[in-house]
């Protein structure tokens, strides 16, 4: 199966560990509600996560389909899915 | 609703084919601590939690759930996808092989397939969060046990990761369940 390149692979690692820490933070303002300071912490976090992702899809393709405006052909179902990568 | 996004949670590396560490791994996909029971045992008792902030905690791990279901999807079919029968008939998956090929299964490690028994849902915020504090354990027992039985390094790095969040659940449930004790004393909800 199709494999991806090891730039790829840590391109995709920095989208991982930006969304990993939006992820974390979630559920900790879930029960944490009045923490200002976590809540100010999740706004910087999702627009690097945002940012990050962006940049990532312009280079290798889609990882959320709502991001695919700009697409010039339907390469959803061309690039490869996690587990072969 | 869901929406996917086409990226693991964390990533998968594995060191080569093998079957017989995957016979191990595939009860944290269908066994009865496995990812599958978490996702599906938050998602169902989130209805009836007391608060939105409950419900919306109960959503947010349960939706985590999915991302660590399909981890060990990967990591499952990543370690079975090169096997030969006989390479899995010498790891036990015979008879796996005799009913799913290489195709991936909601069982556990014997074959017992996914069952919902596995979950509960009492209706009573106390009753549920300690399941769910009790589960998480469950499955964080599961990955130490499953770090022993491991000699792939990559395969080692993916499941302490998934240990990890069982603990940050945990946690998180604890901090829920301290929540609902405050409030049933104070008479504010329910």
């Amino acid at each position: 199966m199709e494999t991806i390149s090891a730039k790829q692979k840590e391109d995709l690692k920095t989208v991982q560990e930006l969304d990993f820490f939006v992820q974390d933070l979630i559920e900790y303002l879930d029960t944490h509600p009045d923490d200002s300071e976590a809540l100010n912490q999740y706004k910087t976090a999702v627009q690097k996560a945002n940012a990050s992702r962006k940049e990532y899809e312009a280079t290798y393709g889609p990882l959320f389909i709502y991001d695919f405006e700009e697409a010039k052909d339907w390469s959803w179902g061309k690039t490869p899915w996690p587990w072969d990568m | 609703m869901w929406q996917y996004e086409k990226k693991l949670q964390y990533p998968v590396r594995v060191n080569g084919s093998n079957p017989a560490l995957a016979k191990f791994l595939i009860t944290q996909y269908g066994g009865p601590d496995g990812e599958l029971a978490a996702a599906l045992r938050y998602l169902n008792q989130r209805y009836t939690m007391p608060t939105p902030a409950l419900q919306a905690l109960l959503t947010d791990i349960g939706t985590e759930e999915f991302a660590h279901l399909e981890i060990m999807a990967t990591l499952v079919y990543k370690l079975t996808k090169d096997a030969t029968p006989t390479q899995m008939k010498q790891a036990g998956l015979g008879a796996h092989y005799a009913d799913h090929d290489k195709a991936l299964f909601y069982c556990d490690g014997n074959g017992n397939p996914w069952t919902a028994s596995y979950i509960q849902a009492k209706g009573d915020p106390i009753t549920d969060l300690t399941e769910d504090m009790a589960a998480e354990q469950k499955a964080r027992s599961t990955y130490n046990w499953l770090m022993d039985l491991s000699d792939d390094p990559g395969v080692l790095d993916s499941l302490r990761f998934l240990r990890e969040r069982e603990v940050v659940h945990f946690q998180r449930f604890g901090e829920a369940l301290d929540k609902v004790q405050f409030d049933f004393a104070q008479k504010q909800v329910f």
